[in-house]
Parts: C-alpha cells; sequence; structure tokens
C-alpha cells in the first residue's frame, strides 16, 4: 500500500457523484466548485437498455437521452485529479447505469427540502449499493425551514451518523464543507477497516 | 486533446468532442487497440479505499 508521502507517477482520476431529484442544484454545486465550466456529457438509452445506439434505418423504441453535468477539481499535491459528476435528474434512468458506481469515492445527495421526495430514489441507490454518502440540503433564497435532524428523520437514513449539512449550493466554502465531511466520513471507515 | 504526461477522463473527451458516451468509449477502445493512445482504468475498490489517498485528498481539497 502506498504510504502518505509516496509520489505518483502520474495524476489518478477520482470520482465523486453529486446526485438528488430534479431541480435540486446539482449542476450548481458542481460548477461552484469545479476548476473548469462544467461539460456535460451525454448518453443515449432505449427502453431496452443502456447504451444502446440506433443505426440508420433502425427504429429505436423509447429513446431518451440523458445528461451528466460534470466538473473537475486538479487536486496537484495529492496528485489526483477530481472529477464530480451530476447524475442525471431523471431518477428512472440512471439506476440503470451502475458504471457510473465504479471508481466513485462516494457521493453527495443534494436535497431540496420543499421537495425532499425527489431525492429518495439517490438516498435508495446508494444505500443499496453500499456507496457512502452525506447530505446537503440546499437552501434557496437563504430559507432552510427545517434542522439537520429534522431532515435526516424526514429521510429515513439506514446509518443514524450520516453528515447533514445546510447549505448554499452557491457558496464555495459551503460546497467545499460537504465534500470535505465526505472525506472525513470515508477516511474513517477506510481507518476502522484497516485496524478492525 | 490530451498533451503528455497528462490525461483526461474519457467523459472529458467525449463532452468536449461533443460525442456521446458510448461511441466515444468505441471509439478510444479501438486506438487503444492499435497502440495509439494509453488507457488508465479508474482506480480499484482498495485503491479507492486507501487511508493514506484519502488524506492526501482531503488535505488538498482544504486548501483549494
Amino acid at each position: 500500500m502506498p504510504g502518505y508521502d509516496t509520489p505518483a507517477q502520474e495524476a489518478d482520476p477520482v470520482k465523486i457523484l453529486i446526485a438528488g431529484g430534479f431541480g435540486v442544484g446539482k449542476t450548481t454545486l458542481v460548477e461552484t466548485v469545479s476548476e473548469i465550466e462544467p461539460l456535460r456529457t451525454e448518453e443515449r438509452l432505449t427502453s431496452a437498455g443502456v447504451g444502446v445506439d440506433d443505426l440508420d434505418g433502425i427504429e429505436s423504441k423509447a429513446v431518451t437521452t440523458v445528461a451528466m453535468d460534470f466538473g473537475r477539481i486538479t487536486l496537484t499535491d495529492a496528485q489526483v485529479v477530481l472529477y464530480l459528476f451530476g447524475t442525471p435528474g431523471q431518477e428512472r434512468f440512471w439506476f440503470m447505469w451502475d458504471d457510473l458506481l465504479n471508481g466513485a469515492l462516494g457521493a453527495i445527495v443534494l436535497v431540496d427540502t420543499r421537495r425532499l421526495d425527489r431525492s429518495f430514489p439517490a438516498v435508495d441507490f446508494f444505500e443499496n449499493r453500499g456507496l457512502p454518502f452525506v447530505v446537503a440540503a440546499n437552501c434557496f433564497h437563504g430559507e432552510q425551514p427545517y434542522t439537520a435532524e429534522e431532515i435526516r428523520a424526514a429521510l429515513h437514513l439506514r446509518d443514524p451518523n450520516t453528515p447533514i449539512h445546510l447549505l448554499d449550493a452557491r457558496s464555495r466554502d459551503d460546497a467545499r464543507g460537504a465534500l470535505l465531511s465526505l472525506l472525513d466520513m470515508l477516511i474513517t471507515k477506510a481507518g476502522a477497516a484497516a485496524t478492525g | 486533446m490530451c498533451s503528455s504526461p497528462g490525461g483526461l477522463a474519457v467523459a472529458e473527451i467525449a463532452a468536449r468532442m461533443h460525442i456521446r458516451l458510448t461511441p466515444m468509449t468505441l471509439l478510444l477502445g479501438e486506438l487503444a487497440d492499435r497502440g495509439l493512445i494509453e488507457h488508465r482504468p479508474p482506480l480499484e475498490g482498495t485503491e479507492t479505499t486507501n487511508v493514506h489517498l484519502l488524506m492526501r485528498i482531503r488535505d488538498n481539497l482544504a486548501r483549494i
């Protein structure tokens, strides 16, 4: 296992997912911390499966294009390039996309307390797949009528120690705070696994 | 697009070239098969849970 100061040859890519229902502010959060303007990558899905391209002359049924907005943070000292991927807004499609989890460190589930149910699918998805996540409640217009504990209860989280952050997705400090909270959780888990 | 020694994530190349993810992956696979590009796969689970790596990421993130 590489030690703390072992230099890597080249930067390794790592990935953190920014999830949550439609319109909660995922792209805003990505944009706030990303060193590049958010880029959009698209995938075409058919009702039959994921990533099937239709050929000329062949009709495809129920073809939908889903898009992920993502950003990048180069962490030179850590020799890592961190990609932040916003999961597609259409919940019913990205469940099929297990590749999203491939190599992901963890996730931030962003919620809008006015529409908490929109983020239930993201919570279920990560809990079922065992991907660690923290929750961030986006404060629209500076309002946040609920406490972290009320949000935690409403989400029925399996892990009662899941950090809940009240933040403004446009604030760099807030966004970084949520990311650091996720990293702290991952470090605690990794440390426990090593000594357990 | 990718100047040495750095590289770009497949998604980033796809986004900048306005090509969808699956055809981009196929295209890059072809180039890799012909030895024209190098591909570094995502980190394995043992690497992404390496506490030293995570701490380095955390420290660096705190300073951005």
